[in-house]
């Protein structure tokens, strides 16, 4: 009998329990990262858009330009020491600095660049998005991208774009200039040191690639002839510390100097710890609630009309959005061009208007769906929903699990989930939110949000067009505001709540870790007391 | 233990009285000596104390289960977000979850998930595994080392990963979890039945009946099943436990019960995000859990005490 109850007691007590892997303080030249590095498939910067992979290429690579992550729209020098748009704004010519050598002690050199914009253009991976939008193909890219000597690089523009949205691209993670002698020295196949560049890295940032086991850690040494300076920090470590609980426990220990991607429950305790700093960083990106435009129900206006009653917001953003994102009714993020200057309340929480509205749209009785959260992540947002909406007579069955894919296929009713994007201006958000060219479901455009629910409105697609080619910045204000009118009036398929934030929680000692919206926080300048 | 009279007896019409019926030294007729043994068999299980802890602790799963709306003192779906997190109080006896759903109400109408994984998976499992661990034990040959060997497929998994293959495949739910479960379960009993089955085709009443012309279905239905019977209610028992910690894990691992409705494994998962500040999110269907599946396996292991001749 003993054996049946000791079986019981082990077995319920290792449900409850996880256990804390207990770690030594870190050393005052070490900065340990806990995070999530379980969802890093590769090191090849043209084929990455995640967030933690971005923050640790960041940091191997460097970008010709970087951008300030308290003022986002200045552009700052960092492989190109000056760089000059064309006056007819076609190209655009940068001059890169002498001193700066990749890890393997080859000098940067124009050539490098043109080779790493042309590289990740031809492997059209996720890395590439941001390039393609401006026009350039596997075709052109080798005739308008190129070095005129070893300092100079001009990029000619197939099309007429704003130049500022080239230069926010070239600063994003997926065009760390690659190395190209080493990487080509490891080519197989043709594949432009793809395979290699998977678990290698062959930069010319401040830190080197020590080890990398995957859902493990991350181990980057600093280089001491790094042209900028030799970073304070000799090594960074990025642990991979998934529990959300067993990293507030490591943060509290003084075992993991910064904590991302904590859960809202820890994060309420952790900003009550006065060792502690909690970082708001705001993202370009949106939680919202979207309706399958292909549903017969879903896609009458009042019906969508109806949805922007049924989340109680203000009750989330007091709870578990109090530290992930704050109200936000607008597709322009707060602070860019077209923004309104604050939170603007445009639909309000009431489950009665709901219900006359669907009552009106003819389901005096409500309705039911199926209610697809995009991960684990968002189940707290959708339980919340699934009791609201109840209230308003909507049956929402909530369908546990990753549901991002089904989302991307068009094989959803009602979703939850959360946009980001490194592309600091409206247009990114733009072509999430208000941007269809092809509705049909060959066209396989899920790089679109809108076009994942299935909503075709012209209109907006053509606004989001105008203020791609649109260079004056008064002009695209303008378009930007115009476009956030057009799309609330027409009740949209994606109903925006909350504009996303990601928290960052920085030990005291830590100085100089900030982090930056478009994921390419840099670790060169971190010290610590 | 005066009283025991059960209700609805005709035998209260004895001028003996029930007990003495009961305690008589020579029954005279059938009915008599089955009351005499389940009468002893009762006795024997009071002995057992801690068997009588754990029935009256099943007993009560079942009573809470059944009268769930009564017991509640909230609806278990409504969200209150101005109470979230809130500790136990007398408004909250258990305190409030992270959406501010009130964790006794939860409990106590989790107990019906709770029940109906654990009654369905032995209403599935033990006449499949009564069938055929039965056949196989009787019949040999050819079909005992088939139906074994299929048995040993599913015996060489661990129970729970082979549950949670199975739920993963047929994807989340409970109707799901259940078949996953009762697809795990059924091996043990199919073997133990076989083992009972092998004692007992070889005794003389078997040959009897042989011989008197009755078909196979009908020699395992009725003389081989009723043997093999006590051992299986045991071991079905004894596997609730596990039956209702491989039912909460599924639950945590979101691949039982689908929210809203409360489920003790998908509360433990949920809570552990509050589990440092708010304990009790955890604690609570945790114990549950644990005391359930300790009460099965006291009853358990009582009730074998009791239908084991050997221990008697």
């Amino acid at each position: 009998m003993l054996r049946h109850i000791r079986n019981t007691i082990v077995g319920s007590t290792a449900l409850a329990l996880v256990s804390a892997a207990a770690l030594a303080a870190t050393p005052p030249d070490m900065l340990v990262i806990g995070t999530d590095v379980g969802a890093i498939p590769t090191l090849d910067p043209a084929a990455l858009n995640a967030r933690t992979v971005s923050e640790l290429v960041s940091n191997l690579y460097d970008n010709l330009l970087k951008l300030d992550p308290d003022n986002l729209q200045s552009v700052q020098p960092m492989l190109a020491e000056s760089w000059e748009v064309a006056p007819d704004n076609a190209s655009i010519t940068l001059k890169l600095r002498d001193d700066a050598t990749f890890s393997s002690g080859n000098p940067v050199t124009a050539e490098d660049a043109a080779w790493t914009i042309q590289r990740v253009i031809k492997l059209g991976q996720v890395g590439a998005t941001d390039l393609a939008q401006w026009g350039f193909t596997a075709d052109n890219v080798d005739q308008l991208v190129r070095a005129e000597d070893d300092q100079t690089l001009v990029i000619e523009l197939p099309e007429q774009v704003s130049t500022d949205l080239v230069l926010y691209s070239l600063a994003g993670s997926s065009l760390g200039i690659i190395d190209r002698q080493a990487a080509l020295e490891h080519e197989a196949d043709g594949d432009l040191g793809r395979d290699w560049l998977r678990a290698n890295a062959a930069g010319s940032g401040p830190f080197t690639l020590v080890e990398w086991r995957p859902d493990d850690i991350v181990v980057t040494e600093r280089r001491e002839d790094y042209w900028g300076g030799t970073p304070a920090m000799r090594r960074v470590i990025m642990r991979h510390v998934p529990e959300s609980g067993n990293l507030r426990l490591q943060l509290e220990a003084g075992d993991v100097d910064i904590g991302q991607y904590v859960g809202s429950g820890d994060l309420d305790a952790l900003a009550e710890n006065e060792d502690m700093e909690i970082q708001h960083t705001p993202g370009f990106g949106f939680y919202y609630i979207a309706l399958n435009q292909k549903d017969p129900d879903l896609s009458k206006p009042k019906v969508r009309e109806a949805f922007q009653h049924v989340l109680d917001w203000e009750a989330l953003s007091q709870s578990s959005m109090r530290f992930n994102g704050f109200p936000w009714q607008s597709i322009i993020p707060q602070g860019m061009a077209g923004a309104p200057e604050e939170f603007v309340e445009k639909f309000n929480y009431d489950p009665e208007r709901a219900k006359e509205l669907l009552a009106e749209a003819g389901y005096p009785d409500g309705l039911k769906k199926k209610l697809y959260p995009a991960s684990d992540g968002h189940l707290l947002n959708a339980e919340s929903l699934q009791a609201t909406a109840r209230l308003a007579g909507i049956e929402l069955e909530l369908v546990p699990g990753n549901h991002v894919p089904e989302f991307r296929a068009r094989d959803f009713e009602v979703y939850t989930g959360n946009s980001g994007g490194r592309l600091p201006d409206p247009f990114a958000t733009a072509t999430h939110y208000a941007f269809n060219p092809d509705n049909s479901d060959e066209a396989q455009l899920s790089g679109y949000y809108m076009w994942r629910t299935a909503w075709d409105v012209p209109e907006l697609t053509e606004l989001t067009n105008e203020s791609k080619r649109e260079s004056d910045p008064e002009k695209r204000a303008q378009i930007f505001r115009e476009m956030d009118e057009m799309y609330q009036e027409l009740d949209p398929s994606l109903i925006v709540f909350f504009q996303r934030v990601d928290p960052y929680v920085v030990r005291g000692e830590v100085e100089g870790y900030v982090g930056h919206p478009t994921w390419s926080t840099r670790w060169a300048d971190v010290t610590k007391n | 233990m005066s009283g025991m009279a059960g209700p609805g007896s005709d035998s209260l019409e004895r001028p003996q009285g029930l007990r003495a019926w009961l305690d008589a030294e020579e029954p005279t007729s059938l009915r008599q000596a089955r009351a005499q043994r389940a009468w002893r068999g009762w006795q024997a299980f009071l002995g057992h104390r801690l068997g009588v802890v754990g029935l009256v602790l099943v007993v009560g799963l079942v009573l809470v289960a059944l009268f769930a709306p009564w017991l509640a003192t909230y609806d278990p779906l409504i969200q209150v977000m101005d109470e979230r997190l809130q500790p136990p109080s007398a408004a909250h006896w258990l305190g409030t979850d992270h959406l501010g759903r009130d964790i006794y109400s939860r409990i106590v109408w989790g107990a019906r998930t709770t029940l109906r994984i654990a009654v369905l998976v032995a209403v599935i499992v033990a006449p499949i595994g009564l069938a055929i661990g039965a056949t196989a034990g009787y019949l040999g040959g050819i079909a005992d080392e088939v139906l074994m060997r299929v048995t040993d497929i599913f015996l060489a998994f661990p129970g729970l990963i082979l549950a949670l293959g199975f739920a993963a495949a047929l994807g989340p739910g409970i109707n799901n979890a259940i078949i996953a479960i009762a697809l795990t379960a059924w091996p043990p009993i199919a073997r133990l039945a076989r083992a009972e089955a092998l004692t007992i085709r070889s005794s003389d009443y078997i040959a009897a009946v042989r011989l008197q012309g009755a078909s196979r279905t009908r020699l395992i239905a009725r003389h081989v099943v009723p043997m093999c019977l006590p051992s299986v209610v045991v071991r079905v028992t004894l596997n609730m436990a596990g039956v209702i910690l491989t039912a909460a894990g599924l639950g945590f691992l979101g691949l039982g019960a689908q929210p809203p409705w409360p489920e003790w494994g998908a509360m433990v998962a949920v809570g552990r995000q509050f589990m440092f500040d708010s304990p009790w999110v955890v604690a609570a269907p945790g114990i549950a859990i644990a005391v359930i599946s300790l009460a099965f396996n006291l009853f358990g292991d009582a009730l074998r005490d009791m239908l084991d001749p050997r221990s008697a």
